[in-house]
């Protein structure tokens, strides 16, 4: 669609009888020339025809409209609010403040108290899965294994002139690469529901979601840093202005300075999304290329690169431990609870609402499942290995 | 608000950035989906159904011409299916035909059009209170210098005045009388 600005205002002058300067003419006449416009002008200037058109525009009700807009949009958007905190009760609270149909449920938990209240009451859900968890694989560059625990303290091994370390829950690589013959590369590996946070040689931290991996060098050298991701993965990258750090993800890459950005490459997701937080990037796939700035995400497709808008709560909640749904629907929401918890999903109706609502993931599934149902709006059962979802 | 205040409320989930892109564009949007299908009641559908997308992607907007183009874009779409839909091959070929609506010209044509009406709009309701009033009972509704009086409990006089300073403000052709005039002793003139 064309940018109609300027030709808007010249016309509406045309139409005001006001005196046109000799290039405002000339645009008009080229506009009028071409066609289709002509009749445009002259309709606009018939006063039985823009009368018409006037009564339509003063036929609707600007307010009602949007009384009943507003009224469409709070039917469609359910909001369950859970926030962070680790009490059954409060979860319990929470739910009855906005559902009111749970009544029953929280007066059953406030008897028989607190904390053992939710195994005894979970009528529907018959079985349960457990969050994910700070686990991982990681594959040095002799193909070797460590299964990694964020529990696990001390160096691990060590590759080429690096250290391997896990501390404070981290994996931590230190050294230098001065000295290098060739590159090792390590990659950390992980499955559904676990994540873990890693520290390279140049002290960038990267955080791994579920169902990802990161490929990188034990030490970087020369004159860039790189790395290759899939799935999702949160970075804030160290500052290092002689060396460039990019992360190649399915075909693209992600060129930065020093800076907080999140990628998530998850195929089922649709395009690549990148978002920054702080500092500068620039997204590079095949010769499309486009710099974003803090708050923007670029939507790599195989075509084009897409800049929009981000809510950076939501896109880096996963790393902060929580579930943020902002107007999701439910196949949405069931991907992640998916990647988290390990379990597939099935669908015997799909309800079409969408939901809002942060909750920690760090409980079980059911927890989050229960809370979803709150709303009334959908049901889930857990059978085995897998969530059923109905209306 | 100003455009860039629209986008980053917007952003912010601002209930008042969305009431602010509501009252700017409810009005041409009306006027653009009811030139393509001529049906009130399914135009203020459409369009309401439009916000409520636009609610929903409210994160990929920078920029106000993108707005823009999602309500051009969504809307040309919206009329396309439903016209795909609709049985009765009377009332379609009424507003437009096929080739019409699959030419993005026309469609263009039609969005400008809406546009302008709303600005029209705008600059009638920005006229005094009685002004207004006055004006759109002459101009919309056609009603008499008389019956104007009469239903205000003015004199003819005022009304005529009223009138006259709204013709003036808007300074378009709705039929000014004195313009007219003007009109008629010019062509009187030009035939010698």
């Amino acid at each position: 669609m064309k940018d109609n600005t300027a030709i808007k205002a010249l016309i509406i002058k045309a139409l005001s009888e006001e005196e046109l300067s000799f290039d405002e003419q000339i645009l008009l006449d080229k506009w009028l020339a071409e066609n289709g416009n002509r009749e445009v002008f002259d309709n606009l200037r018939d006063k039985d025809y823009l009368r018409e058109r006037l009564k339509e525009a003063y036929d609707v009700d600007i307010e009602e409209e949007k009384k009943a807009l507003n009224l469409k949009i709070a039917n469609r958007t359910k909001i369950v609010e859970i926030k962070n905190r680790t009490s059954w009760v409060r979860y319990a609270a929470a739910i009855l403040i906005m559902a009111g149909a749970t009544t029953f449920f929280l007066l059953i938990l406030k008897k028989n108290g607190v904390r053992n209240a939710p195994q005894q009451n979970v009528a529907t859900i018959n079985n349960d899965a457990a969050p994910g968890s700070f686990n991982a694989k990681l594959k040095l560059s002799d193909n070797s294994e460590i299964i990694l625990d964020s529990a696990m303290t001390g160096t691990l091994t060590s590759q080429g002139n690096a250290l391997v370390m896990n501390k404070d829950g981290n994996l931590v690589y230190t050294g230098q690469g001065k000295n290098e013959t060739e590159t090792l590369y390590n990659t950390l590996v992980t499955s559904a529901g676990q994540m873990y946070p890693i520290i390279l040689s140049d002290n960038s931290r990267i955080w791994l979601n579920s169902s990802s991996s990161l490929k990188f060098p034990v030490v970087f050298s020369g004159k860039e840093r790189r790395v290759e991701v899939t799935g999702e993965a949160y970075f804030e990258i160290a500052h290092d202005a002689s060396r460039p750090f990019i992360v190649a993800v399915n075909g693209a890459q992600v060129r930065v300075l020093g800076t907080k950005f999140n990628i998530n490459s998850y195929s089922e997701e649709g395009p690549i999304q990148a978002t920054l937080l702080e500092g500068a990037v620039q997204i590079k796939k095949g010769i499309q290329q486009t710099t974003i700035k803090p708050g923007e995400q670029a939507k790599v497709f195989d075509k084009e690169i897409k800049v929009v808008g981000a809510n950076l709560e939501k896109t880096i909640a996963w790393k902060e431990g929580r579930f943020y749904f902002e107007d999701d629907d439910i196949k949405t929401i069931m991907g992640q609870i998916s990647k988290w918890y390990g379990l597939d999903i099935e669908y015997k109706a799909v309800p079409d609402q969408l939901f809002n609502a942060i909750i920690n993931r760090k409980v079980n599934a059911s927890i989050v499942l229960k809370a979803l149902e709150a709303t009334g709006d959908v049901h889930f059962n857990i059978e085995g290995k897998k969530i059923i979802v109905t209306k | 608000m100003t455009d860039e205040q629209i986008i980053i409320g917007l952003k912010d989930k601002d209930p008042s950035a969305f009431d602010a892109v509501f009252a700017k564009y409810y009005t041409q949007l009306y006027l653009f989906t009811n030139s393509l299908i001529k049906n009130p009641t399914e135009s203020k559908d459409i369009v309401s159904d439009t916000f409520l997308k636009l609610w929903e992607n409210k994160y990929r907007f920078t920029q106000i011409a993108h707005i823009e183009g999602f309500f051009f874009t969504t809307i040309k779409n919206s009329v396309i299916d439903r016209s795909r839909k609709n049985k009765k091959r009377i009332e379609v070929e009424n507003v437009l035909s096929k080739s019409e609506l699959f030419s993005v010209n026309g469609v263009e044509r039609k969005f400008l059009e809406a546009e302008i009406i709303q600005k029209i709009l705008e600059k009638i309701n920005e006229l005094p209170e009685r002004t207004q009033l006055v004006f759109k009972l002459i101009y919309l509704e056609e009603k008499s210098r008389t019956e104007v009086a009469e239903l205000l409990n003015i004199s003819e006089n005022t009304v005529r005045n009223l009138n006259a300073s709204a013709t003036k403000a808007l300074r378009m052709a709705f039929g000014n009388e004195q313009l007219a005039l003007v009109y008629l002793l010019l062509l009187i003139s030009a035939a010698y």
